[in-house]
Formats: structure tokens, sequence, C-alpha cells
């Protein structure tokens, strides 16, 4: 079948039949997502069902046994991380990543080691600390004396200055207080309010799907449902997708 | 009283030493988990470069052994650890391993395996009077190198872009590439950097002992070694308390031990060393452990 169908222009991030394995073990098998500019799209489903390696597989950090990832339609594959990265994609890994001992300020700046803009790049400085008042006051600060939730707000602003054309994030929920967890969400709503393109993997279901303006639902490696949240609620395999089975006790194998 | 003076001018000279051959170390091993036993060779192979230029004025000399270092740990790198980078560490140390054994073997095949004397720079060895101190002038120069390498490498990690994504690097790599921050160029610097600390501490040992022999790194790249890892491995800040550490320890023992027992120094100093990790297992400066799950 062609990689490439009709229609296909308008998207940021393809990809595509996505295979990797990691030795004998198929992580992903045959994953297919599609993101649009400006969208919030998610992709939920229990513990090793593969959605972190769906991102680090567009990142670079783990090779493809097979399919595409295509940005603005060009292919991603076989580019080393940090050439990934140079063409406009961020990374918020799960457990954040931050750098402990380096400054939060050299933490943001870091996010900016993409760009060359020098005063674009202050600028924005300011913003983030505006954005995220807690990291505004702790710029001299070792990074790894935040704590968790400051610490996520951290990997997060440190993505934005990368200036990305389209953010990754990684479990941003995991770990972290109810009342930080809106806090991260809210942010991403108003990062989506001004245009930002976010792709989000979560286990926590209910942010997800509140959140996104599409959702993936995934499980052992494959994709198994899409659509809205009205649409995944309202549809009668949801809970079988997403479980394996059903509540009422069918037990299903999956395709 | 001044003698004591005397000891600690000698432990900062020692322990300077010490600490530079650390920092080589430290650095590559915090950027690729690479433990370079060849680090040693590196400063072997500038002491008889030195050699070689003897005749020339001094600081060419020194200059232009200090370029030869640079290029030849930066060629090492891309000829000998990029193949295997990514690998398990042990497969990457027994590269280093290989590495320095080639190395030794090619210049006993040169040079021989007996020690050679050499005589870098006689006026450095001349005796300066000091606030009722002798000491010979090298080891101002020797203070004054540390120092100024020690500063310099400093500034350049902490308020550079680039010395940031050095210091990225060798906290979470991983992460650092995530970030856009381009692996072949900072590991390239690292050696680049290490080339050229093995290059000072060449000068000043070889300035120092007055021979050279095939296996003279050997000895230095384990006390180097056993520094970073009393420092907390993965630490630069800690690589070079760990030298200063282990130098001023054995000026210490050489000095304190009684006279019967002071040929076995070094065993005191390796006792102490275990005891210090017994309390801090992790080293001086610990390091938080990096996770690899990116």
């Amino acid at each position: 079948m062609p990689i490439w169908e009709e229609g296909n222009e308008q998207n940021l991030l393809t990809v595509d039949h996505l295979e990797v394995r990691y030795g004998s073990i198929v992580a992903l098998r045959g994953v297919s997502i599609e993101v649009i500019p400006g969208e919030v799209v998610s992709v939920i489903g229990p513990n090793g069902a593969g959605k972190s390696t769906l991102l680090h597989a567009i990142m670079g950090v783990v090779p493809a046994k097979s399919g595409n990832v295509l940005l603005d339609g060009n292919s991603l594959l076989g580019l080393p991380t940090e050439s990934v990265a140079r063409k406009g994609l961020a990374l918020v890994p799960e457990g954040r990543h931050i750098f402990g001992t380096l400054t939060v300020g050299e933490n943001l700046r870091l996010g900016a080691t993409i760009r060359n803009d020098r005063s674009g790049i202050e600028e924005d400085l300011k913003r983030i600390a505006e954005m995220f008042p807690v990291l505004g006051v702790r710029l001299g600060l070792p990074a790894g004396k935040l704590s968790g939730g400051e610490q996520q707000q951290l990997a997060i602003g440190r993505a934005l200055m990368a200036k990305p054309k389209l953010i990754l994030l990684d479990e941003p929920s995991l770990g972290l207080a109810p009342l930080v967890i809106d806090l991260v969400y809210d942010t991403l709503k108003e990062l989506q309010s001004k245009g930002l393109t976010i792709l989000v993997v979560e286990q926590n279901t209910t942010r997800a799907l509140e959140t996104a303006d599409r959702t993936y639902v995934m499980r052992t490696g494959a994709i198994e449902l899409s659509g809205t949240r009205e649409e995944l609620l309202s549809h009668p395999n949801f809970e079988d997708a997403y479980f394996g089975f059903s509540p009422t006790g069918n037990a299903q194998s999956s395709p | 009283m001044s003698i004591y003076i005397q000891y600690i001018i000698d432990a900062i000279t020692v322990g300077g030493l010490y600490a530079l051959a650390a920092l080589g170390i430290g650095l590559i091993f915090g950027i690729m988990r690479l433990i370079n036993f060849a680090h040693g060779e590196f400063i072997m192979v500038g002491g008889y470069s030195l050699l070689l230029l003897l005749g020339a004025w001094t600081p060419v000399a020194v200059l232009t052994m200090c370029l030869v270092i640079i290029l030849l740990a930066v060629a090492t790198e891309r000829i000998a650890f990029r193949p295997v980078r990514g690998s398990d560490p042990a497969t990457m140390l027994v590269t280093s391993f290989a590495l320095s054994f080639f190395l030794q073997h090619l210049f006993v095949l040169l040079f021989g395996a007996r020690p050679k004397g050499i005589d870098i720079a006689p006026k450095l060895m001349e005796y300066v009077v000091f606030g009722g101190l002798r000491f010979p002038k090298l080891h101002i120069v020797t203070v004054v190198v540390t120092g100024g390498l020690l500063l310099g490498l400093a500034l350049f990690l902490k308020r550079t872009d680039f010395g940031i994504q050095m210091r990225a690097a060798a906290e979470d790599f991983k992460m650092a590439r995530v970030l856009g921050v381009r692996a072949n160029l900072v590991i390239a610097a690292a050696f680049a950097i290490s080339g050229l600390l093995a290059a000072s501490v060449s000068v000043l040992f070889v300035a120092q002992t007055g021979t050279l022999s095939p296996r003279m790194g050997v000895q230095l790249v384990l006390v180097a070694f056993v520094s970073t890892i009393v420092g907390g491995m993965g630490s630069l800040v800690g690589a070079v308390l760990g030298g200063f550490f282990v130098g001023a320890l054995t000026v210490a023992l050489q000095a304190l031990l009684p006279a019967n027992i002071r040929p076995f120094w070094e065993a005191f100093v390796f006792v102490i060393i275990i005891l210090v990790l017994l309390w801090r297992p992790q080293g001086l400066l610990r390091v938080r452990a990096v996770q690899e799950r990116i």
C-alpha cells in the first residue's frame, strides 16, 4: 500500500505502519497515527502498551524496524535523535529527565540548543519564567532541588524553549499530586490555545480524553481505536480495547 | 612552621597533577561511560614528543606537543571508540585496554623499553627562596598551570553554551541529544580537552621526574582512576577533589610515616582510600544515578 495517501499533505506528523522490536519482542506492531497542526492528540493505553516506545521511535531514540515517520511530509526515520530535535520536535520524557546538577536557568537554555537567535532566546526565557512563576524565582537554583511538580514544569518549559513545531509529552501526570496535574493540564490547554501542536501519551485516561481533540487507544503495541472523547466513550468496544476484556467479564482477544 | 607550608605546597603540586589526570578520565567517563585507560598513554606519548622536540624553543615545543596529543586523543575517539560507542561499557573498557597496550608496545618498538632521561627545562629546577621557604620554580609553574587550567575549564563549562551542553551530556547523554545537543561534536570536544589535560600532565610530570618510559602512564592513570572514584564517579568537581585528596594523602604519608615503613606508603594510601569508600561508597561527591529510561 502507498506510504503517502491523498489528503495527508496537511498532516504535521504522520506515523505510518511503524514497527519496533526489542530483540524478539515486538513493541510496536504497525502503528499509524496522524497529527494535524494546532491539534492536541492523545494516546492512551495501559502500562506496556508501547506508548513510550512510540514517542521514542518518533524521536529516533529507538530504531524502527519498518514503517515511516513523517514531519511535514519529510521522513525522520534513520535520523539521529539530535537531528530529529533540530527538525522541530521536542520531547518531555517520562520521569522528566531534567539536569539535576545544572541550574533551572541552564536547563531552560539547553532547551534552546537548536536555536541561534540570541535575543529571541532571552525573550522566551523571560516568557517561560512568567508562565511558570515557580521557575522564574528559582533560575539560579540547581534543578535537582525542585519538587516533582516543579520539575515537570521545568521539563515542559525546557521543551518550549526549542520553539517546537510539535511537542511530545510522555505521561506528564505520572507521580504528581492531583492539584499539580491540574496545573500541568491547564498549561497544556493554554499552550493549545496559543496554537501549539501537542501529542501526549497518558495512562490517565480521564485527563487525556478531556484535553485532547482526538485520542488513540493503544494496547499491546497496536492502535485499537481512535476518535474524539464522545466517539470513544460511546463506542461499544472502548473498554474492551483499553482493558482487553469488558468489565462485564466477557474475555476477548485482540486481533 | 615553614615545614608544614612546605608540605602544603608539595600536596598542591602532587594533587594538582593527579587532579588534572583525574579530570581527563572523569570528563570522558561522564559523557560516554568509558573509563579510558589509554589516557595514560596520551601522557606517555606527550613525554616522548617532548623528547623529539628537544632543542626547539621550549614554549614552541610544549605547544606543538599539546597539539599532537589533542590530535591523538581526537583520532583515537574517531578510530577506536566511535565504532563501539553505545555498546556495553565492558566492550569500551576492553577497547581502551587494547589501545593502551598498542601504544605502549609501539613505543617500546620505537624507543626501547628502558627508561630515558630527559631534562626539558633545567632552569625550572632552580630553587627560589620565598619567606623562609625554599622550593623549585617548577612547583610554582605546576600550581599556576593547574590553577589556570582548572579555572579556564570551569569558566568554559559554566559560562559558554557549549560548556553547558557538555555538562548536560555528562549528566544525561540521551536527554541532551533529545534536546538537539550534537553527540559527535560534544564527544570529540571532550576528547580534545582530555588530550589537553593529558599534555599538561605530561609536561609537568616529565619536568618533575626527568624520566620517560613506555609504561610511565600506567601508574598515573591508575592513581587518576582511583581519584575519580574517591571523588565520585561522574562528577567533574569530584574528580578534581579526588585528585587533590589522593595527592595530599600521598605527600602526608611520605612525610609522616616512620622511616622503616615509609617505602610502603602506597599500601597505606590505598588502605585509607578503601576506608573512605566504605564510609562513602558513592565517593566524596555523590552523583544521582542516571536513569536509563528514555
